[in-house]
């Protein structure tokens, strides 16, 4: 009992927000709809991208510009599988395909989707990495080919129109999977949405663990001193590589949970625009904390959903300035903001409970 | 020779840096390269570290040429670390932390996942701790240490990384004489199983740690000896120590 009390006192606020936010979203179904639940599914599986992402541009200074190519490859294959189980999809026949195309036949087993859903993603990051990270693109030049990978995704998915619905998207997914058998009974909504939540806390607790690894000090080290790094015998594109393929295959996994909750694959969730998304939703709640990333996922969504309402066509300026706003008074984010206001408090309760002792603070980082 | 630099010259754009420089270090040495600025001592520095590739010249570790090979292989595979100009540590993390990443044995991929903090890192980083007058200061941000004591953590981290050959880039620079003088009897007492080179301007640092120094000008050798040789030296004193002697008595007077 003493133990928790000391590990609450302990606690940085991020880690009372992510307990916060992790609390609200486990009773969350039982106290609304059902349409509820399947729009704040949705939502979780936005926390998973931004975790994701967070890992790359938090933890390791790699802003990507291009992060939703992973989520779309993930909810691209995992759609078409479902779209294919009863037989040839309205997409497919229209544009003139009798069968189907080879390279889709193993997707017609859902479990081999879904593993396909993070190796694919991974190995496509892997290549990628490889060849930005060995020939030693760094800074902006990175973050703009991140941006030309996505604006080309998003052009071959749109031309290939027979294989991917192209600018129409993959349609006809039923809505909860009802399809979907798992050890004989039928996968709800309500199903879904508590394993895209438990595969939220999962990911969350192997980010906190990666960060705290020896990995994590060293991508830390490249974020903030990559030369020095170098010196002490580390490669940075290995880990560079490393990092890049660990988020991909998150973020090609919350690409997977995103197709139930939304019945509906397209390039609006995987393209330049949504990229652009997942960036706006890690300056607004903040980078290298997670919980920023989770913070800034779910309260943008939410205010999208709210201000569209609202305002109809205009919700965009109202978030955009708000945007702005955030951007320009707390340049950390909300999350960021927070830790260094309370930082600041515990270093000046030291001085006020020692009076005359040392005003150096300790590390921000408690660790054991 | 253990280390042995051949007919170096490194050319940026037109500027000989470093014009034909040879040095033979013997293992266990601590050689100083004296110079004024410009002279190309930091350019020798980054040759034999991998950041800069000579244009011409062969860098021989017993034997084996590394000129242009990446740096983060002559760290691991030679053994051979570096102290940057001005304190290079990672701000965002703390002491300890430090040198717990610059620990050596553990910089690849498969180690950086499955490395544990064992009893005897920590009984290793207690140590270097002690060495480098940190012990207090373990958990505090580098950025709220004071000058003299980040140069320190710099020096624990290359302890640290224990490589077989140290370099310093003017390891002493900014610190006030009692702390140039503990850096000065750290490096005889910690490293004295090092080789170490070392890049400096404190002319007393010199003569507290040099057996051998190398003086530089303009990117080519001028004189190399003992400290007494070397000071004596008409050639050195002329284009070295006066002047080094005038900037200080001008910076006195002002």
């Amino acid at each position: 009992m003493k133990n928790i009390k000391s590990i609450l006192e302990n606690m940085t606020i991020d880690k009372y927000i992510a307990l916060f936010i992790f609390i609200g979203l486990l009773i969350l179904p039982l106290l609304s709809s059902r349409y509820s639940v399947q729009i704040f599914g949705k939502y979780i599986t936005y926390t998973i991208l931004a975790l994701g992402l967070d890992i790359l541009w938090g933890s390791t200074g790699l802003m990507n510009l291009g992060f939703a190519i992973f989520f779309g490859l993930g909810s691209y294959i995992f759609g078409i599988s479902m779209a294919i189980q009863k037989g040839l999809p309205a997409f497919m026949s229209f544009g003139g395909l009798t069968e189907l195309p080879w390279l889709y036949v193993p997707l017609q087993s859902p479990a081999v989707a879904a593993l396909l859903c993070i190796v694919i993603p991974g190995l496509v990051a892997l290549i990628l990495g490889y060849f930005v990270f060995t020939s030693k693109i760094k800074g902006v030049f990175y973050s703009i080919i991140t941006l030309a990978f996505v604006a080309l995704f998003e052009l071959f998915i749109t031309d290939q129109q027979i294989y991917t619905g192209g600018a129409s998207g993959v349609n006809g997914i039923p809505t909860g999977l009802m399809t979907l058998r798992l050890f004989g009974s039928k996968i709800s909504i309500f199903d879904w949405y508590y394993i895209a939540f438990a595969s939220l806390v999962i990911i969350y607790m192997f980010c906190v663990w990666l960060n705290h690894s020896r990995f994590g000090k060293i991508i830390h080290s490249i974020r903030d001193n990559e030369m020095r790094v170098q010196f002490l015998g580390y490669n940075p594109a290995v880990f560079k590589i490393a990092i890049f393929t660990i988020s991909a295959a998150i973020a090609g996994f919350a690409g997977l949970l995103y197709v139930p909750m939304s019945s509906f694959v397209s390039i609006e969730n995987s393209g330049v625009a949504f990229s652009t998304m997942i960036i706006i939703w890690l300056a607004v709640g903040g980078r290298g904390n997670l919980t920023g990333a989770m913070a800034g996922a779910l309260l943008v969504s939410f205010l999208q959903n709210i201000l569209s309402g609202y305002f109809g066509g205009m919700w965009q300026v109202v978030l955009g300035v708000g945007l702005i706003l955030i951007v320009m008074v707390l340049p950390k984010g909300l999350i960021g903001s927070l830790i260094d206001w309370q930082y600041m408090r515990r270093i000046h309760g030291r001085q006020h409970a020692n009076p005359g002792s040392d005003p150096v603070p300790p590390a921000r980082k408690v660790e054991v | 020779m253990y280390l042995e630099l051949k007919h170096l010259t490194v050319d940026f754009n037109g500027f000989l840096a470093v014009h034909d420089v040879s040095l033979g270090i013997e293992k266990g040495e601590t050689r100083v390269i004296i110079g004024p600025n410009g002279a190309g001592k930091t350019t020798i520095i980054d040759m034999i570290t991998g950041k800069t590739k000579p244009t011409q010249g062969e860098i021989l570790l017993n034997g084996v040429n590394i000129a242009g090979k990446e740096s983060y292989d002559i760290s691991n595979t030679y053994g051979i670390g570096r102290k940057f100009q001005g304190p290079n540590v990672f701000d965002e993390m703390s002491v300890y932390e430090n040198l717990e990443v610059a620990l050596s044995g553990h910089t690849s991929l498969w180690q950086a996942f499955t490395y544990r903090r064992t009893r005897a890192v920590d009984v290793r980083l207690e140590e270097i701790l002690s060495q480098i007058n940190l012990t207090e200061q373990r958990d505090m941000l580098p950025r709220f240490l004071s000058h003299g004591q980040r140069q320190w953590l710099e020096m624990g981290m290359i302890l640290a990384q224990n490589p077989a050959i140290i370099t310093l880039d003017e390891p002493a620079a900014g610190m006030t004489d009692d702390e140039t003088f503990k850096t000065g009897e750290m490096i005889k007492s910690v490293m004295k199983d090092k080789t170490v080179i070392v890049v400096e301007h404190d002319m007393d640092f010199i003569k507290q740690i040099a057996k051998t120094v190398t003086v530089l000008n303009q990117g080519e050798i001028l004189a190399e000896g003992t400290y007494e040789e070397v000071s004596h030296n008409a050639e050195v004193i002329r284009v070295y120590l006066k002047t080094d002697d005038t900037e200080e008595e001008e910076a006195e007077s002002v």
